[in-house]
């Protein structure tokens, strides 16, 4: 019985990770799709959401499974609920990459050399994802207390990318549609970046069970 | 053990006690039988003796209660005359007995019978009297039968003291016996002399032992070898099974910053969640071979996997990852290197054959003929100079091995070159000069020579007017040859620096075809310091000078 937990806890694992790289790979694309407007990745990143959701049901499924068949305590019980909560956030994540990418595809906008903000937005934001989940993988309060700290500099890149939206509006590099369109990414990577938050958060509770600092 | 010979002894110490009482109670029983018989008998003959005497009636009750024997009188027709036990009266005809039917016939007649339970046994002693009567004597006693059963008891007492006794003793032996087993040290099989019977299995156990001791010092051996390989290879080396990685060397683990603990017995994606690699090793699971190419940390790698087979099934898979960043860079070089040469010595062939075909179409003045002839034999000397240039270069990079190596006097080389150009230097109005002393290296003359003179050259051909070139032979302070060639021209900057020495690279490129020059000089000097183990330096200011150290 308990080799069988063992056995599902570890398929939980790989899971996991594995929907973790799907989001690290459409939030890494939806960089790509900025910089460049590639039209055809803007439409992978949408497509691979459909994976994302799908993964993000079996895992749940999983879960559930766990929670009732095994009916564990303690940190086992920690971890699962920890997988649960963050399943979500990572669909959540899949989901704004897929918007972003949306939003790319139908306007095709490049990003204004002026934006150097937003671009930095997206830097920052990826390699919060990345590093959320590299602390789930090998288990790293250090790393994941650093994704934490990270969310104070995204909302910050967030309120100067929004001055500088309303500049560019303002000097009339960017039209009224276009401003609105880089509002709504930089939401979106701002989102994105608590996303990535959460999941720090729930990985230091699967660690020592203790969440957002109780 | 016990237990067995407990079983096995004690059934046979049971059947020797059963059959011992057995034949035992039968020869003594035949033993008293006979006797009972000799006496039934005499008693017989007595009675008969004194009844011939004394007649049929002195036998009367108390006659007959003296003897333990019945005693019993029959008259002729078989009635009963008298009987020690019963009462006479009672008694019916005895004429059909057949020990009274055999004492009528012949006198005399000795019978024993079994009563109807055999546990009994009576004999009989007919005789018959002088009167023609019959007196018969009669013994019961127990049969063999009977005397068995009797004692039968003392038998199951027999046993069962016996059997305690037996448990107590075999349990005492099997110890005493197993003991010295129990005891033999496996590990020096040979040193025990327990029981001469167990030697062939001690044997064997040495035998065995020293079989395993080889094949395990192989496994290790091979174990080592196999992590000696693994383990400083330069190259990643991950090995998995269908599910799980069973294994992650030294370098994979740098390469994507995990450790052996976090991976072992995982998925894959705790090594990376890269998605080349992902892909690769579930291609290489479904048995098809895989190469991809990986950008870790700006570095590019090479990543192969392969299936793992057993008995015509994939059962696991090994990748390996190559840095091949080194391997592109050059690709890349070589490739912009041949994209060059192409162009530079097309652009000279283009001038000659448009000069030659305005001329082939007479479209030139018979007085213009000579000039248009001086550009087409200087466009060829600049095409043959630089097809020189890359064979030198080419030679230079091919074999370092088949260049002879001599002594050779760098200050006479440079002396030679200084004499080569002294011409082009007045034509250019500058002033050359040439300082040192007399060092001696081992070197490759030509080489060296190529290498001064294109530095020397260079030094003129970007000088300014009334410019100076010095060129300086010394012995360094670390006994190194110097040869430092100082210019007062144009300068390099800072950025290109680094890259005046790589192929057809120019600094300034627009001006390029009014100095003249192939753009390989300063790649034949570099390739021949490599040659010769030597170092450049380089001291340049944008418009004052520049200064070209060799150090050999």
């Amino acid at each position: 019985m308990r080799e069988r937990f063992e056995q599902q806890m570890e398929i939980l694992h790989t899971e996991l990770i594995e929907l973790g790289a799907l989001c690290e790979q459409a939030i890494g694309r939806t960089y790509e799709v900025l910089l460049e407007g590639n039209q055809r990745a803007a439409e992978e990143i949408i497509k691979k959401d459909q994976v994302v959701d799908a993964k993000e049901r079996e895992i749940e499924d999983l879960c559930f499974r766990i929670i009732l068949q095994q009916q564990p305590v303690a940190r086992d019980l920690r971890q699962v609920s920890a997988a649960l909560k963050m399943i979500t956030d990572m669909e959540r994540i899949g989901d704004q990459a897929a918007d972003i990418a949306d939003i790319v595809k139908v306007t095709s906008l490049g990003v204004p050399d002026a934006s150097i903000r937003l671009k930095d937005m997206a830097k920052v934001t990826a390699s919060m994802v990345t590093k959320c989940i590299d602390a789930y993988v090998k288990q790293d309060l250090k790393l994941a207390r650093e994704v934490i700290d990270f969310d104070d500099i995204v909302d910050d890149l967030f309120d100067e990318v929004k001055d500088e939206i309303l500049q560019g509006m303002r000097k009339g590099i960017t039209t009224d549609v276009q401003s609105l369109d880089y509002l709504m990414i930089a939401k979106y990577y701002e989102r994105i970046g608590d996303h990535a938050t959460n999941i720090a958060e729930w990985v230091v509770y699967s660690i020592n069970g203790h969440h957002k600092g109780e | 053990m016990r237990k067995k010979v407990f079983q096995h002894a004690g059934a046979l110490i049971i059947a020797a006690i059963i059959l011992t009482f057995f034949t035992m109670s039968w020869a003594m029983y035949n033993n008293t039988a006979e006797q009972l018989r000799v006496s039934v008998r005499n008693e017989c003959e007595y009675y008969r003796y004194f009844l011939d005497k004394m007649g049929d009636d002195s036998l009367d009750k108390p006659a007959g209660k003296i003897t333990a024997s019945r005693v019993t009188l029959i008259d002729t027709d078989g009635t009963v005359l008298f009987d020690s036990v019963e009462d006479e009266n009672m008694m019916g005809n005895h004429s059909g007995r057949p020990e009274v039917i055999e004492a009528e016939k012949t006198g005399e007649s000795n019978i024993s019978r079994y009563s109807e339970t055999l546990r009994s046994k009576t004999y009989y002693t007919a005789l018959r009297l002088d009167n023609g009567k019959i007196i018969r004597v009669s013994l019961t006693t127990d049969s063999v039968f009977g005397v068995m059963l009797r004692n039968i008891w003392l038998v199951v007492v027999l046993i069962a003291a016996v059997l305690v006794v037996e448990l107590l003793m075999v349990s005492h032996m099997t110890k005493a016996l197993v003991k010295p087993i129990n005891e033999i040290d496996l590990n020096h099989p040979l040193d025990n002399k327990a029981y001469e019977e167990l030697s062939p299995l001690l044997g064997r156990i040495h035998q065995q032992q020293k079989q395993i001791q080889q094949q395990m010092e192989e496994l290790r051996h091979n174990q080592e070898e196999y992590l000696a390989i693994t383990e400083y290879m330069k190259d990643g080396l991950i090995v998995t099974n269908q599910s799980v990685v069973l294994s992650i060397n030294r370098s994979a683990q740098n390469l994507f910053d995990v450790t052996a603990e976090e991976c072992i017995n995982h998925n894959i994606v705790t090594v990376s969640r890269n998605e080349q690699l992902k892909e690769a090793l579930d291609h290489a699971l479904e048995g098809s071979s895989e190469e991809r190419m990986l950008e870790i940390n700006g570095r590019v790698y090479q990543l192969l996997a392969n299936p793992v087979r057993v008995d015509r099934v994939v059962s696991g898979a090994v990748i390996l990852v190559l840095d091949v960043t080194e391997k592109q860079k050059a690709e890349v070089m070589r490739r912009e290197f041949s994209a060059n040469v192409s162009h530079e010595l097309k652009t000279p062939l283009m001038s000659i054959s448009g000069y030659a075909e305005i001329i082939e179409n007479n479209m030139v003045k018979p007085e213009d003929i000579p000039k248009f002839a001086g550009r087409i034999h200087s466009e060829a000397s600049r095409l043959s100079s630089l097809v020189e240039d890359i064979i030198k270069l080419s030679r230079l990079d091919e074999n370092d091995q088949s260049i002879p190596m001599e002594e050779v006097d760098l200050m006479q080389i440079c002396r030679d070159v200084e004499g080569h150009l002294s011409i082009r230097a007045k034509e250019q109005q500058v002033k050359m000069t040439l300082r040192g002393e007399s060092c001696r290296i081992k070197g490759a003359r030509q080489v060296l020579y190529e290498m001064i003179y294109n530095l020397c050259d260079n030094a003129i051909k970007y000088n300014r007017r009334d410019g100076e070139v010095e060129v300086t032979v010394s012995r360094g302070r670390n006994g190194r040859a110097v040869v430092s060639v100082a210019d007062t021209g144009i300068g390099i900057a800072k950025e290109d620096q680094e890259r005046i020495f790589e192929r057809f690279y120019r600094v300034d490129k627009s001006h390029s075809r009014e100095t003249g020059g192939t753009g390989l000089g300063l790649s034949i000097v570099k390739h021949g310091a490599i040659l010769h183990d030597a170092k450049i330096k380089i001291e340049s200011t944008l418009g004052t000078g520049t200064k070209i150290i060799l150090e050999f």
